[in-house]
């Protein structure tokens, strides 16, 4: 590595408090997204998303760069308000993917949104 | 115990990219992608009761409420996950792709039933700042 490394248990500001670096590293969002599932689907923004594939109405894979270290990983998704009653959640789960669900709970069915919106806490592999 | 004393981490070979090591101790991930750029816990009135890089909260209406941001993200392409907070049917929370804007959260909130409502709510926010 060219230009080194930092190892610390601690890191301090001078007005904002010390953190211990277990923090940075357990805390971080280690995936997050935002995928337009209408019209052409398209991943608009993303951190450790490799790809993110249409699985069908209102589903969105999103495969990551660097895997969890197991499927008890955090996620959460929240959809937008194009139509109402968008619900999301994280299905399928599997160390190197999640998937975005998108219901409506009027009809109980999946549906595409515009902005669709994922972030996963936990261990990498 | 090793302790870093500083106010600013800031990468060498890019200023805004700082490489982590993973909780297995082999892969890396970012800690400015990873970290939230902002979050609040807001009431049902959009009363900010706590926040980072939150300055106010609006109350448009029912279940309608926007913050506005500090530090502006690059653009509206930013990941904003929210949650309701109470105990009964509903608490539907999606963000309003009408009123959200690279400064602005938009939080609207919802019954199971379809129709707008006032609850409190919490949010945090990854992307890009400006």
């Amino acid at each position: 590595m060219a230009n080194g490394k930092i190892k610390a248990d601690q890191i301090e500001h001078s007005t904002a408090g010390s953190l211990d670096t277990q923090y940075v590293v357990n805390g971080s969002a280690k995936a997050w997204s935002q995928v337009k599932q209408t019209d052409t689907f398209a991943v608009n923004d993303s951190f450790n998303i490799s790809s993110g594939v249409d699985q069908g109405t209102g589903i969105a894979r999103m495969n990551l760069s660097t895997s969890f270290a197991n499927t008890t990983f955090s996620g959460h998704c929240t959809n937008d308000s194009s139509g109402w009653g968008h619900n999301g959640c994280i299905d399928d789960i599997a160390t190197s993917r999640y998937d975005m669900y998108q219901m409506q709970t009027d009809t109980t069915g999946a549906a595409d949104t515009p902005r669709t919106q994922s972030v996963a806490f936990g261990d990498l592999a | 115990m090793s302790e870093i004393k500083t106010d600013k981490l800031t990468g060498t070979s890019t200023a805004g990219s700082i490489v982590v090591t993973g909780e297995g101790n082999s892969t890396t991930t970012n800690l400015q992608q990873g970290l939230a750029k902002a979050w609040a816990n807001g009431t049902a009135t959009a009363t900010v009761n706590d926040s980072f890089n939150v300055s106010a909260g609006t109350d448009h209406g029912t279940g309608d409420y926007t913050l506005t941001v500090t530090n502006n993200f690059t653009s509206v392409n930013y990941a904003m996950t929210a949650t309701g907070r109470g105990n009964t049917a509903g608490h539907i929370v999606t963000r309003n792709v009408a009123r959200g804007a690279a400064g602005t959260l938009a939080v609207e909130i919802e019954t199971d039933a379809g129709t707008a409502g006032d609850f409190a709510f919490d949010c945090n926010v990854h992307g890009d700042l400006a």
